[in-house]
C-alpha cells in the first residue's frame, strides 16, 4: 500500500506543482504584459508669464492623478531648448506618448514629425504645429469665441458708444484669432471708437504697463480698456493708478487669473467681468493621452475621436465667478 | 608651419626653440626649459605681461602640469562616470549622439570664439547674428518659392521683396526649391561672413573695444530679425527639403534608437567635427594660427615683430562671423524656421563658457581647440544630465553657472597667483 501510495502522491504533487506554476505563469504573464508602465513625456514652455505658470501647475496636478504612468516632464524657455528636451526624452526613455504645448509653432514642427515617425502618440495643446495632421490629437481653446465674447460684453457694457483702448498679446495665431473676431463685433457698433493702432503687450505685466503709459500720454479721454489678458490688465491698471486718471472706469482682461476672478467675485467696479482661457487645458491633453494609450487601443479610439478639439471659453461674472476660482492654482 | 624648421629633436615645434633662445632672461633652473609651459600646451610665443606662465616661478612638477592641463578632460570624465552611475541610460548611443547634435550649433561658434578669445578679443554678436542670418535666408527662400504670388499682389509686400520676386520670375526661378535653398544657403553664410568683417573693421579701423562693437551687433541683429518677422517666426515654405541638413545625417550601421529606427550621425555633428579639426590644424600649423596667439599674448610685441595685427584681427572676426553663419544655416534648417525673438539667445555666452571651461585664457594668448570641444561636451553633458534627472529648468542655470566657476577655479590650482 505504502509502496503504491507514495509514488502516486509524489506524482500528483509534481503534477499539481506544474499545474500551479502553469496557472501562475498564465495568470501573471498576461496582466504583466499589459501593465508595462507607460512612459509619457510632457513638454511645455517655462513660466514666462502667468498663464504659462498656470499651465505648469495644471500639468503637475494632472500627472499626480496618474502615478501609474512614468512621467517625463520638462519646461523650455526657447524652441531650441524644447527640441533638445524632446530629443533627450526620446533617447533617455522609451516614450509611448508626448503631450506638448509648443513654445512656438513652426520651429517645433520638424521635431514633432520625427516624434511621430518613431511611433510615439502625440497630443498637441494650445499652439498647433504648422502641419495639423502631425498630432494625433490637438486641443486648443476657442480663440475666436474668446474675441467674440469679449467684444460682445464690452459693446454691451459701453452701451454701444465710447472710446476703447486695446492691448494685444504675443504676435501669434492665438492673438490674431482673438483680435479679428473682436473687431468683427466692434464693426457692428459704429459708436465705439478704437483708439490708435492696438499695440502688443506680450501677455506680460511689464509690457502692459509700458503700452498703457503710452496710451495715457496719447489719448486725453479713454472710457474702457480691453487688455485681452489678466497679466496685461494688471500692468495697465498700475499705469492708470500711477497717472491718477479717473476717466477710465473699467477694463476687461482675460484667461481667468485667480486674482482677477476674485475681484470679479467681489464686484470690484474696475473688473466687471473676466473671460476664461483655462491653462488647465494642458490637463485635458494629459488625460486624453493617458486614456487613449492606456488600453493600447489608440488606433481604434482614433477612428471616432475628433482629431481637433476646441474648448469653449466662458464669461466670468460676479454671479458665476465662484465656479472659476481655484485658490490652490498658481494662476 | 610658419618657419622652415630644422631637424626636430622632440615633438616641440621650431618656434619653441626660437622662444627659449630668444628669452635669455628667463628664470634659470627650470631644467627642461619647456616643462612648465611646453608650447604644445600653452602656445605662448612671447613672454610678457600677457604671458604669465613664461615668467612664473617654477612650481609643481611635470605631472602636476599635465594634470592641470588635462583638468577639463578629467572633469568631463568624472561627470560622465557620475551620471552613468546615477542612470546607465545616459551612455546609450542615442543619448550621446543627442548631446553632440544639440550642442554642435553652439559648438561651431565656440571654435570661432576660441580664436577670438585667443587673440584677446570677444564677440557678443554671434547669437543675434544666428537669428538674423537664418531669418534672412528663410526670407529669401520664401521669396523665391512664392515669387509668383508676390508679384501678383505687390501691394501687400515690401518693395524690395517685390523687386526680388519680379527678378526671380524673370529668371524663371520662381517656385524652384533647388534654387531657393541654394540661394538661402549662400545668403546665410555670406551674411555671417560680412557681419564678422564689419565687426573686425569696427574694432581695428574704428578703434572700438571688441566688447562694445559686438554688443552693438547683439542688439542690432536681434532687432533687425524681429523687425523683419514682426516679432514672430520666419517659417520656411519648403516642407521637408530645407530641413534635411539640420535633421538628417549618415545612418550608422547596426545601431537603432529605442524605437527601432536606425541611428543617424547628424550633419551638424559632422560639420562640427570638421570645423573643430580644421580649427586645430589652423591654430597649430599655420602662420595665421601663430599670429592669433602672438597678438593675444602681447599685441605690441607682435606688432614690433612685423605681424600685421589689424589684418589678423579682421580675419579672426570674419572667421567667427562665417562660423556663426554656418550655425545659423544648420539651426534654421533643423527647425525649418527661425524664431526672431528666441533663436540664438545666449548662444554667445554658451560659446564663451565652452572656451573658458576648456582652459583658454580670457585675456588671450594661451588656449587650445580640444579644450573648447571638451568644455562644450561638459556643458552638453550637464544639460542632458539635468533632463535625465528631471531637474527643474529653473535650476539648470544655477548648475551651469557653478560648473563654469568650478572649472575655472580648478584650472587656477596649477597656476601661480596673479
Amino acid at each position: 500500500m505504502h509502496r503504491i501510495l507514495s509514488p502516486i502522491l509524489a506524482l500528483s504533487l509534481v503534477l499539481a506543482l506544474t499545474l500551479c506554476s502553469c496557472r501562475d505563469d498564465a495568470a501573471t504573464a498576461g496582466p504583466a504584459k499589459e501593465q508595462r508602465k507607460l512612459t509619457i513625456g510632457v513638454s511645455i514652455p517655462s513660466a514666462d508669464h502667468g498663464w504659462t505658470a498656470g499651465v505648469g501647475y495644471w500639468a503637475r496636478e494632472a500627472m499626480k492623478l496618474h502615478p501609474e504612468i512614468n512621467w517625463v516632464y520638462a519646461t523650455a524657455d526657447s524652441p531650441e531648448k524644447q527640441i533638445n528636451d524632446i530629443k533627450d526624452m526620446m533617447a533617455q526613455q522609451k516614450l509611448d506618448g508626448l503631450v506638448i504645448l509648443a513654445t512656438e509653432s513652426a520651429p517645433l514642427t520638424p521635431i514633432a514629425r520625427e516624434v511621430r515617425r518613431n511611433g510615439i502618440y502625440i497630443v498637441n495643446v494650445d499652439r498647433g504645429f504648422t502641419e495639423a495632421e502631425i498630432a494625433h490629437v490637438f486641443v486648443e481653446g476657442d480663440n475666436e469665441a474668446f474675441g467674440r465674447k469679449s467684444a460682445e460684453f464690452i459693446a454691451q457694457k459701453m452701451g454701444g458708444e465710447g472710446k476703447l483702448a486695446i492691448l494685444r498679446g504675443i504676435p501669434c495665431t492665438v492673438d490674431t484669432d482673438r483680435f479679428n473676431a473682436a473687431m468683427a463685433v466692434f464693426a457692428q457698433h459704429p459708436g465705439i471708437e478704437i483708439l490708435g493702432t492696438p499695440q502688443p503687450a506680450y501677455y506680460n505685466r511689464q509690457k502692459g504697463l509700458e503700452v498703457m503709459q503710452s496710451y495715457l500720454a496719447q489719448f486725453d479721454h479713454i472710457d474702457a480698456v480691453w487688455a485681452q489678458d489678466d497679466d496685461i490688465a494688471l500692468g495697465a491698471e498700475q499705469a492708470i493708478r500711477e497717472s491718477g486718471r479717473t476717466d477710465i472706469q473699467w477694463m476687461l482682461g482675460g484667461a481667468g487669473m485667480k486674482d482677477i476672478v476674485k475681484r470679479v467675485m467681489k464686484e470690484d467696479p474696475f473688473y466687471p467681468a473676466d473671460i476664461t482661457y483655462p491653462p488647465s487645458m494642458i490637463a485635458v491633453g494629459i488625460h486624453l493621452c493617458v486614456s487613449n494609450l492606456r488600453d493600447g487601443q489608440q488606433d481604434q479610439i482614433g477612428q471616432f475621436m475628433p482629431q481637433h478639439l476646441k474648448l469653449d471659453v466662458d464669461l466670468v461674472t460676479p454671479e458665476n465667478a465662484e465656479k472659476y476660482f481655484f485658490p490652490e492654482s498658481t494662476y | 608651419m610658419s618657419m622652415p624648421g630644422g631637424p626636430k629633436t622632440d615633438d616641440r615645434g621650431p618656434e619653441a626653440v626660437d622662444r627659449n633662445e630668444g628669452t635669455g632672461d628667463r628664470e634659470k633652473g627650470t631644467g627642461s626649459g619647456g616643462a612648465r609651459c611646453s608650447p604644445r600646451r600653452c602656445l605662448s610665443p612671447f613672454p610678457g605681461p600677457g604671458n604669465r606662465n613664461a615668467e612664473a616661478p617654477h612650481r609643481g612638477s611635470r605631472a602636476w602640469d599635465a594634470l592641470a592641463n588635462l583638468s577639463p578632460l578629467l572633469a568631463l570624465g568624472v561627470l560622465v562616470a557620475v551620471v552613468t552611475a546615477m542612470n546607465p541610460r545616459f551612455v546609450s548611443p542615442a543619448n550621446l549622439l543627442n548631446i553632440l547634435h544639440a550642442w554642435s550649433f553652439v559648438g561651431v561658434i565656440a571654435i570661432g570664439m576660441t580664436f577670438v578669445i585667443l587673440q584677446g578679443g570677444i564677440d557678443l554678436s554671434v547669437g543675434s547674428l544666428v537669428a538674423f542670418a537664418g531669418g534672412l535666408g528663410i526670407w529669401l527662400m520664401n521669396t523665391v518659392l512664392d515669387a509668383a504670388a508676390i508679384s501678383a499682389a505687390p501691394q501687400s509686400f515690401s518693395g524690395i521683396r517685390v523687386a526680388l520676386a519680379d527678378a526671380f520670375n524673370a529668371l524663371g526661378w520662381a517656385g524652384s526649391e533647388g534654387v531657393a535653398i541654394a540661394l538661402a544657403f549662400a545668403l546665410i553664410l555670406l551674411t555671417g561672413l560680412l557681419a564678422g568683417a564689419v565687426n573686425g573693421l569696427l574694432i581695428t579701423k574704428g578703434r572700438l573695444a571688441a566688447f562694445i562693437a559686438t554688443l552693438g551687433g547683439l542688439a542690432a541683429y536681434r532687432s533687425l530679425a524681429q523687425a523683419m518677422a514682426d516679432g514672430g517666426e520666419f517659417r520656411s515654405l519648403s516642407p521637408e527639403t530645407f530641413s534635411r541638413l539640420g535633421t538628417g545625417g549618415v545612418p550608422i550601421p547596426f545601431l537603432t534608437n529605442p524605437y527601432g529606427l536606425p541611428l543617424v550621425l547628424p550633419w551638424p555633428v559632422l560639420a562640427f567635427a570638421t570645423v573643430a579639426l580644421l580649427g586645430h590644424v589652423v591654430l597649430r600649423h599655420t602662420r595665421y594660427g601663430r599670429y592669433v596667439i602672438a597678438v593675444g599674448a602681447n599685441e605690441t610685441a607682435a606688432r614690433y615683430s612685423g605681424v600685421r595685427v589689424d589684418r589678423v584681427k579682421i580675419a579672426t572676426y570674419t572667421l567667427i562671423g562665417a562660423l556663426a553663419g554656418l550655425a545659423a544655416l544648420m539651426n534654421a534648417s533643423r527647425m525649418n524656421a527661425v524664431s526672431s525673438g528666441q533663436t540664438g539667445v545666449m548662444w554667445e555666452l554658451d560659446a564663451i563658457a565652452a572656451v573658458v571651461i576648456g582652459g583658454t585664457r580670457m585675456s588671450g594668448g594661451a588656449g587650445r581647440i580640444w579644450g573648447t570641444v571638451v568644455g562644450l561636451l561638459i556643458l552638453g553633458v550637464i544639460a542632458n544630465m539635468l533632463n535625465l534627472l528631471q531637474v527643474s529648468t529653473y535650476l539648470q542655470g544655477l548648475v551651469k553657472g557653478l560648473i563654469i566657476i568650478a572649472a575655472v577655479l580648478l584650472q587656477r590650482v596649477g597656476r601661480p597667483a596673479d
